[in-house]
């Protein structure tokens, strides 16, 4: 039996994370680590090497989600994020792409259409 | 055939014959034909007007000095005097030829001789009379000439013997002053009495230094007191007569009355210093200068800021005074100004100590000494540039907020979104999922509109066809239809609407796609939907949402309750439905129910 995907969830929202980590259980994946600021993303990410991250680009804290995933794949190599934010387009979207991200997801979505993009971009 | 007979007459020539021998008979003779004779007592005759004298020896040694006064009397013009003499009596003669004897006749007397002799002698005084009138005549009209030149242009004489101290002043240098030429004696005194007391002393001086130590002709202008009390200005030019050891003896000159020159230049002058106080009085700087780069003129106000000297101001460039981009785009601008005729451009311009001045300049090319030039003025614009920064500025602040407001929104929208949610997964209902996926349905069509509304830029209306086919693509994903599987049909208008109206729209659409499109997915069905909004009168809208006839009684579905709610309540419009093979709801609304939020 394949192992469960893991999935970092970075968000500085406590009733998000906590709707993404039991749904995203539920869904056959393994929440790997939560993080709400850019240092707790890294340190999580360095140490349970996610096959996801799913990223709020606004976090608690003076540096970005963007900043923290291009930090995280300087440390770990090519890790496999989505951003989810509430920015929909301008200077962060196009910060945002440059990290190429699997998918940019606007809030407010549905869990359930984070777990299609999840689904599709399991090996 | 005699030898007058061979000559025309010529009795207007008057030959006078003053011999007392028996030649005057002969003479007579030969001559009598050709010329007028004229013969009498020597001292009545030599009175009279003749043209040529025949006189013997012994008259010419009684009379000389009456002809000798003839002769000086009628200079320059020629009075001849020819002679009569026996050969032996040639020693006589000597002395007197060139002065009293012009010529000489030998006896015996040879008509042809005397014919020959006496009209080469008439002859020479005929071109000497001929010269002398000529001479008089063009004397006379020279004169004239001058005369009439002098009067025209008003040039007054004046003429002081430096030995005698004698003075000649002339009509017209009397008549400038307004007096007849008798009414003032020709004397030193009259001329230095009515100089302008501020005048008097350099004027005086100036003429005893040029009479004491001559060089060339001087001239100068000063004031002299007309007749009616006024001043009049004059313009002399004074030149020397000196004598033979280089000493001064007489002062010559000219007088011009150049009153009404001076006027002009009075006028003129105060032009000018008005013109010069308005621009010094400018609160900005103001300058000329030509296509060269150089200044021609500037105000104080210029000098005030740039720090720069009058000398230095003639010196430095107009370029020189700014620097990088600045510099190119003021050598635009000028180039610009000189084709078209004028230009303006703002710039930073530097101060001789280095500073820098946010300037607004204008430039018009116009002509000045023959030259193209460029005319300006320039005005500190710093405090206009530090208030558009802070506009600026301000205005980023409210991007920054109004861009987290909108964030927060969102965010707040999902955490609501996320509960629900979660709600949802721990009670374990299927009912309760489907209620959830609703609700989140519903937050996700206003939160678009919002987005929507963020994206206008114009922060009070959302395009509604950008907004409803992205809507119509989301709750289809909601219902886990793919985009190219929704089989949507659009007709929206460019129509833009107040977020006011905007989300009930976007809602009703909500709730009437996913319905159908929850029925159709539960069914395994495909979906084909239609989706419209016209305008069908100023303000009278119409929207449109089709799809197949599904097997529920939509018209009466909990659904369609809400959107009847929203149409009547919020957009106090009128719904109908059709069927005819499809099912279509019709929603009539008007786009005038609330004003702007935010003026343009």
């Amino acid at each position: 039996m394949r192992p469960s995907p893991s999935v970092l969830i970075v968000d500085d929202e406590a009733a998000i994370v906590m709707a993404l980590e039991i749904t995203l259980e539920a869904s056959g994946f393994s929440v790997c680590g939560t993080a709400s600021s850019r240092d707790e993303a890294v340190t999580s990410a360095v140490q349970c090497r996610p096959d996801f991250i799913v990223m709020d680009i606004r976090l608690s804290g003076a540096s970005d989600g963007i900043e923290a995933a291009k930090e995280i794949r300087d440390r770990i190599g090519l890790t496999r994020i989505i951003f989810v934010t509430g920015y929909s387009e301008g200077e962060v979207k196009r910060r945002a792409m440059e990290q190429n991200p699997i998918a940019y997801v606007v809030k407010p979505f549905q869990i359930a259409e984070l777990i299609r993009i999840l689904n599709a971009n399991r090996n | 055939m005699g030898y007058a007979d061979r000559q025309a007459p010529d009795h207007e020539s008057i030959v006078l014959l003053i011999d007392d021998s028996g030649d005057r008979t002969r003479l007579t003779e030969i001559l009598g034909d050709a010329y007028t004779i004229m013969s009498g007592p020597p001292r009545e005759v030599l009175a009279q007007q003749f043209d040529v004298c025949i006189v013997d020896i012994p008259n010419l040694d009684r009379y000389e000095h009456l002809l000798g006064g003839r002769k000086t009397q009628g200079e320059p013009v020629f009075l001849p005097v020819l002679a009569m003499l026996a050969s032996d009596e040639a020693p006589l003669l000597s002395g007197r030829m060139g002065r009293s004897v012009d010529e000489v006749i030998m006896t015996p007397l040879m008509e042809l001789t005397v014919h020959a002799r006496v009209s080469s002698l008439i002859r020479i005084r005929r071109l000497s009379l001929e010269a002398e009138r000529l001479s008089r005549a063009t004397g006379e009209r020279t004169r004239t000439h001058l005369r009439l030149a002098v009067d025209a242009a008003n040039v007054g004489l004046w003429d002081w013997n430096l030995r005698t101290g004698e003075v000649f002043f002339s009509r017209q240098w009397k008549e400038q002053i307004g007096y007849e030429d008798t009414e003032i004696p020709d004397e030193y005194g009259e001329w230095e009495s009515r100089l302008h007391p501020d005048d008097a002393a350099w004027v005086v001086q100036k003429v005893y230094d040029f009479a004491r130590y001559p060089r060339r002709p001087i001239q100068f202008e000063y004031r002299l007191r007309h007749k009616d009390g006024s001043y009049r200005w004059i313009l002399a030019r004074a030149t020397l007569v000196l004598d033979k050891d280089g000493k001064a003896v007489r002062m010559l000159g000219v007088h011009l009355d150049i009153t009404r020159r001076k006027r002009s230049e009075e006028v003129i002058a105060q032009e000018r210093n008005l013109a010069n106080a308005i621009i010094d009085s400018m609160p900005g700087v103001f300058y000329v200068f030509s296509l060269n780069q150089r200044f021609m003129r500037w105000n104080r106000n210029f000098q005030a800021v740039t720090g720069y000297s009058d000398e230095e101001m003639e010196r430095v460039s107009v370029l020189e005074l700014f620097r990088g981009s600045d510099r190119e785009l003021i050598a635009r601008r000028v180039a610009q100004a000189v084709e078209t005729g004028q230009a303006d451009a703002e710039a930073t311009l530097m101060t001789k100590d280095g500073r820098g001045i946010a300037y607004y300049f204008t430039g018009r090319r116009i002509e000045l000494e023959g030259r193209i030039c460029i005319i300006g003025m320039g005005l500190d614009i710093t405090k206009r540039k530090l208030a558009e920064e802070g506009l600026k500025s301000s205005l980023r602040d409210k991007e920054i907020l109004l861009q987290e407001l909108y964030h927060r929104t969102k965010n707040n929208m999902q955490v609501i979104s996320a509960l629900l949610e979660l709600q949802a997964a721990l009670s374990g209902s299927e009912e309760a999922r489907r209620l959830v996926a609703d609700s989140q349905s519903r937050i996700r069509a206003m939160a678009l509109a919002h987005e929507k509304l963020y994206q206008s830029r114009d922060l009070s209306r959302v395009n509604m066809r950008e907004y409803l086919i992205e809507l119509t693509q989301l709750v289809a994903a909601g219902r886990g239809v793919p985009a190219d599987e929704i089989g949507a049909v659009f007709d929206i208008g460019e129509i833009s609407l107040l977020i006011d109206l905007a989300i009930p729209c976007g809602l009703i659409v909500n709730e009437l796609l996913s319905d159908y499109l929850q029925s159709a997915v539960s069914l395994g069905k495909g979906t084909r939907i239609d989706i419209g909004l016209r305008r069908e009168g100023i303000h009278d809208l119409m929207l449109t949402v089709g799809h197949e006839c599904g097997d529920t009684a939509e018209s009466t579905s909990p659904t369609a309750g809400l959107v009847s709610r929203i149409v009547r309540h919020q957009l106090h419009g009128s719904m109908r439905a059709e069927t005819n093979g499809r099912f279509q709801w019709h929603i009539g609304f008007r786009d005038d129910l609330y004003s702007e939020r935010v003026r343009q």
